[in-house]
């Protein structure tokens, strides 16, 4: 992952949440809507400062930084600090896992794919969600303020790609709705 | 770190079993161990992966 941007600017970027509330809200109502309920047993992969798995009531979050692991941490989340790539959690581990605009920053995204499969139980699900290249929010966020700082290093890909990389990491994608620019993609591990 | 937390990680590279050794814990409110300051051994890496401010550090070591 593009880590060293998240490590300096930490505070710059758990701010942007904030600052832009609207835009936050908006897309944590998403991904609500195609969460299972009370589900205990989840893991959010690149889980940041905390601001998605906190209110989403997501127990466990992984991160390479260790600035951003402290600020999930402190917002009682259940903090690893890891690579998507190289997930240090035993095969069959969680029955879900939430990957929210990280994809964008992951130096192998198929490679953390496979990983988010074999740590998932059978019949476990996927939730992948993330800005569109070419899309809306794309377009506004390049080169403007806080946001554009972590956004200009990342690698943008269409619904298209990101659903067949979650296909040949061996997903069954079951919902996909994209709005605004923000893609919300649901897929499940076969039984 | 919880030690339910624990007993579900692994080396990062070789997905084995870490060996917990604990410097400093706290016990929380249901009675469970939480993991303040340790470290996790992985004895066929040869790698000492720590624990601080109760964060496990699993990220892959050069």
């Amino acid at each position: 992952m593009k880590t060293d941007l998240f490590e300096e600017y930490a505070g710059d970027y758990d701010r942007w949440f904030d600052e832009n509330r609207e835009v936050y809200l908006a897309e944590l109502a998403r991904i609500r809507g195609l969460l299972s309920p009370g589900d205990g047993r989840s893991i959010e992969i690149g889980a940041g400062s905390g601001r998605f798995a906190g209110p989403l009531g997501i127990t466990y979050g992984i991160d390479p930084s260790y600035a951003l692991c402290r600020m999930s941490h402190r917002r009682g989340i259940e903090t690893i600090r890891g690579r998507a790539e190289e997930i240090p959690v035993k095969d069959h581990s969680f029955s879900s896992a939430l990957l929210i605009t990280v994809i964008c920053f992951l130096d192998d995204p198929c490679r953390a794919l496979r990983e988010i499969n074999r740590i998932l139980i059978p019949g476990g699900f996927l939730i992948v969600a993330f800005l569109e290249r070419g899309g809306e929010v794309h377009r506004k966020y390049i080169g403007e303020g806080c946001k554009g700082k972590f956004l200009s290093r990342a690698v943008f890909y269409t619904s298209g790609e990101v659903r067949a990389f979650m296909e040949d990491a061996g997903f069954l994608v079951s919902e996909r709705e994209w709005r605004a620019g923000f893609c919300v993609i649901r897929a499940q591990k076969p039984a | 770190m919880k030690m339910s937390t624990y007993e579900i990680l692994c080396c990062p590279v070789c997905k084995g079993e870490l060996e917990l050794k604990v410097v400093e814990k706290t016990v929380l409110e249901n009675g469970e161990e939480d993991v303040i300051e340790g470290t996790l051994h992985c004895e066929k890496c040869g790698v000492d992966y720590p624990v601080s401010e109760g964060i496990p550090n699993l990220l892959p070591q050069e």
